[in-house]
């Protein structure tokens, strides 16, 4: 089950917040916790055993580092045993999925009628798994740094890594930061009602940009190399930094939507990263909770450990930061190439070139970063090392003598479709502040406008019925993020 | 050596001589203060008290008065 699908929408979200918003304050962590295991049951019933038992386990490890941490004693050994047991689990998860094993899963379950999909893979990846395991570390850490000591009551514990809101795309979120609202989830009318303006404001971000982009450059990918145009080669490569912006961030915006209806604050992940000016400033907008785990728990630990050392360079951190960024997003080639490929830019970006950057005019410093975002997401996006290559070639018109398909044979409608043009202007007022910079500047307060309110709710409520149409008519799309 | 050696530092480091941080001071209130200058401060202030800070210590710091606090307990 995916948030965009029609279970989830019209029976699902309902239910449970119909149910959130009438039982007593002391039973509303009860219901989030129940909601959370009903939507592993739906989504990944095969799963359901082995979360409860990874659940467990990771809530006495915490424990145990706790407990040794408290005697006086060295906590080394129970840190790194917990974390290679994250780690461990992550890894050879990932690794089935890649390369499956030859075995049959013995737990196979296909039950299409309730997840919306068939379950033809022997293998499937536990929902949401990459970001429950790094959320598990940034926990064991700070327990061992003694910033928190281990959660006792384990109702809370479950809501903090099973939460469902947070299992299909994050965010990352440090249990520090949790605390306060898994005891006593606080739900209000206003909050309820933000939150369901947010899902929404998601929901379209996915659902009328992001797949109606996807449509149509998805064909594009799918190739085994790609017969493009030097113009079409852009073209795509743009509508893919809108997608992918669009996806992911409507997956946050939906998860942290469902955290304000449920009463549970969930960071922001995304500060419109494409008005940055800079690889760096990118990457401090970009999937906000990553960068910031991987800053806290591996780049700043590197960087003091090593930080007598005259001839240990800022950008050996940087690499080594941005190498696992991309192992976080899969083993593949492309994935580790394009990590090192951003680790390279921003370590560039940390030399006395970026000072220089910094003084430059504006304009070249946008230009500058979208230059190196796009050709980084040509990475991330291909299949494969080589069909990158030859995308960069079609880019800069070296694609030499191969032969160039018209786009009827590469996309399911052509450019002048009126769908594809609103997702395109709805994902760039999505990607860049156009409108709260223009309310600014016209001193209006969106929030307070009556006008703007009555308008955005006859809005929302439209994009909403819409959405729901779409799914229903074109069945849901997996979020890209879902399947990292 | 009082706060006023401490703001010497941010000063120093963060290269703006009109500087001026107080125990409340975040990193959000300090232009340039990132996870790469973080680093470059604590190992100036290190090396201007003539202290060494823990892994640990250096995690919790959230605010200037934490990291004050931690100097003076090593004085």
């Amino acid at each position: 089950m995916d948030y965009t699908t029609p279970s989830f929408l019209l029976i699902f979200l309902p239910a449970t917040l119909a149910v959130f918003l009438v039982v007593p304050s002391k039973l509303k962590r009860w219901i989030i916790l129940a909601a959370s295991l009903a939507f592993i049951v739906i989504a990944q019933p095969f799963y359901f055993v082995f979360f409860i038992a990874y659940s467990l386990l990771s809530y006495f490890l915490g424990r145990w580092i706790e407990h040794i941490r408290n005697t006086g004693a060295k906590t080394n050994v129970a840190l790194i045993v917990s974390i290679l047991f994250q780690v461990g689990l992550l890894v050879g998860l990932k690794y089935c999925i890649q390369f499956p094993p030859a075995f049959p899963n013995p737990l196979k379950l296909d039950l299409p009628f309730l997840v919306g999909k068939s379950l033809e893979q022997d293998w499937v990846f536990p929902l949401g798994f990459s970001y429950i395991t790094f959320q598990m570390i940034s926990y064991y850490v700070d327990i061992e740094n003694e910033v928190i000591d281990a959660e006792r009551n384990i109702i809370h514990f479950l809501n903090y890594i099973l939460f469902f809101p947070k299992l299909i795309s994050g965010p990352i979120q440090p249990y520090k930061d949790s605390i306060a609202e898994l005891s006593n989830p606080c739900a209000t009318i206003p909050r309820t009602e933000a939150g369901i303006r947010r899902f929404i404001v998601g929901l379209a971000k996915k659902v009328l940009v992001a797949d109606t982009i996807a449509n149509y450059i998805n064909p594009v990918f799918n190739q085994t190399i790609p017969y493009l145009h030097t113009h079409q080669a852009w073209f795509v490569l743009i509508l893919y930094a809108i997608q992918l912006l669009n996806d992911f961030s409507g997956y946050t915006d939906m998860a942290i939507g469902l955290g304000e209806m449920l009463g549970i604050k969930l960071m922001e992940n995304f500060n419109w990263p494409y008005v940055s000016k800079s690889m760096t400033e990118f990457w401090r907008r970009w999937h906000i909770s990553l960068s910031g785990f991987f800053r806290d728990y591996l780049f700043t630990p590197l960087q003091f450990r090593f930080r007598k050392m005259k001839t240990y360079p800022v950008q050996a951190s940087i690499l080594v930061v941005f190498l696992f960024t991309g192992l976080w997003h899969g083993f593949e080639m492309h994935y580790i190439a394009w990590g090192l490929f951003v680790g390279a830019i921003i370590g560039f970006e940390a030399t006395k070139f970026g000072k220089l950057l910094k003084e430059t005019w504006r304009p070249i410093q946008h230009l500058w970063m979208l230059f190196w975002v796009l050709m980084s997401w040509v990475l991330f996006r291909s299949p494969g090392l080589m069909f990158a290559l030859k995308f960069y070639k079609s880019l800069f018109g070296l694609q030499g003598v191969v032969e160039v398909l018209p786009f009827s044979q590469t996309a399911p409608f052509p450019v002048t479709e009126t769908s594809l043009w609103l997702a395109i202007i709805a994902g760039v007022l999505f990607a860049v502040p156009v409108i709260p910079r223009l309310a600014k500047t016209l001193k209006v307060d969106l929030s307070e406008n009556k006008f703007w309110q009555v308008i955005s709710f006859i809005g929302l409520l439209f994009i909403l019925v819409y959405s729901i149409g779409v799914i229903a008519s074109k069945g849901p799309m997996p979020g890209i993020y879902g399947q990292f | 050596m009082d706060f006023s050696t401490l703001n010497e530092v941010f000063q120093e480091t963060f290269d703006q001589p009109d500087l001026q941080v107080t125990p409340e001071t975040t990193a959000n209130d300090v232009v340039g203060w990132d996870s790469i200058t973080h680093i470059l401060l604590i190992s100036a202030v290190e090396l201007r008290f003539g202290i060494e800070f823990s892994r640990k210590e250096v995690m919790k710091f959230q605010t200037v008065g934490d990291l004050w606090n931690c100097v003076l307990s090593k004085l």
